[in-house]
């Protein structure tokens, strides 16, 4: 109805920080894009707080955000089947996602968080093909994982699976 | 601190167990403010964000994108993540092929077997004196246990092995 759509909104990190992007941008962002629709923008502060990520995070989500800003919406239809079996990630969110880990999982999160389903499923691909081909004690040394499970509980799994022969 | 309150309590012993005992209470406030900070800590981030510490539905959409070789391998790193592998796919054979290399999965998990071989005819790790009776002296294992190629040669291999 109004004229005076909010063009620029100001996201504030858990620290504090505030970082101020287009309208459009943030709206990749489902959480953001609903409160957006449900306030209307009269009601709407062009303040937003993201109390559960942090500066560092925000600022690469929002740089995501940025270069995916003009993608079409994704299609919301049941042909996640499809989608789900490859892990191929376009080369810009390859290099996106040359991060250390504990980035890796933060921008995961996040975007879990702020309902960025592309970015979620960019950010799981990653790490679904740092797992590929690998060993379990592969996996365990690429993500610091500690094997906790007993003797007895190794001999279990051996046996429950029909890995091995009953002797 | 502690060296000019010495200083000021030359004199008499209480004033020293007073400035003793102001010190004290200084060093425990400290600590309590940074048990404080850690507790604050602790709840905002609960450490740095790992595999292991994603929240299950998250952990779904990963395993999502392997398959059930792979699943498996993640599956055997820990025991949060078995249960997972196990609720979607169930038992994988150990014929199943790997991505992107094309290994299969017994042989990503040959560490798991320590002292086995596995014996592709029964798709399992069986030990060295179980294959050797396989092969040496077949008349040792149930039929219903021999691979199906070795069937036709049923008589014949008795005769011709001479047991």
């Amino acid at each position: 109805m109004s004229e005076t759509k909010i063009q620029k909104l100001t996201l504030v990190a858990n620290d504090g920080n505030k970082i101020e992007v287009d309208r459009q941008v943030a709206e990749k962002s489902v959480l953001i894009k609903n409160m957006l629709d449900d306030l209307g923008d009269e009601q709407m502060s062009t303040e937003v707080p993201i109390p559960n990520v942090n500066d560092t995070v925000l600022k690469k989500v929002i740089e995501w955000c940025e270069h995916h800003k003009n993608d079409p919406a994704a299609p919301q239809d049941d042909d996640s089947d499809s989608r789900k079996k490859t892990t191929d990630i376009d080369e810009w969110d390859q290099k996106f996602m040359q991060v250390d880990q504990e980035m890796l999982f933060e921008i995961i999160l996040a975007s879990n968080y702020l309902d960025i389903k592309p970015l979620l499923d960019v950010g799981c691909k990653t790490v679904a093909n740092m797992i590929k081909g690998k060993s379990p004690e592969e996996i365990r040394k690429t993500f610091n994982i500690t094997n906790d499970f007993t003797p007895e509980e190794e001999e279990q799994i051996r046996r429950e699976n029909e890995w091995a022969e009953d002797r | 601190m502690a060296s000019t309150s010495k200083s000021k309590s030359s004199g008499g012993t209480t004033l020293n167990e007073i400035s003793k005992i102001e010190t004290q209470i200084a060093v425990e406030a400290q600590e309590v403010q940074l048990k404080a900070n850690e507790v604050s800590e602790s709840v905002s981030t609960a450490g740095p964000a790992t595999l292991v510490t994603l929240p299950p539905e998250i952990l779904l959409l990963i395993f999502d994108y392997l398959n059930p070789a792979a699943s498996t391998c993640l599956g055997l790193t820990c025991k949060k993540l078995y249960p997972v592998h196990r609720a979607i796919h169930g038992i994988v054979r150990l014929s199943a092929p790997s991505e992107p290399n094309g290994f299969y999965l017994w042989y990503l998990l040959k560490d798991f077997f320590p002292g086995l071989i596995f014996c592709e005819d029964w798709e399992m790790f069986t030990t060295d004196q179980t294959l050797e009776d396989l092969w040496m002296r077949p008349h040792t294992i149930p039929l219903s246990r021999w691979p199906h190629w070795m069937l036709q040669y049923r008589g014949r291999t008795l005769s011709v092995a001479g047991f």
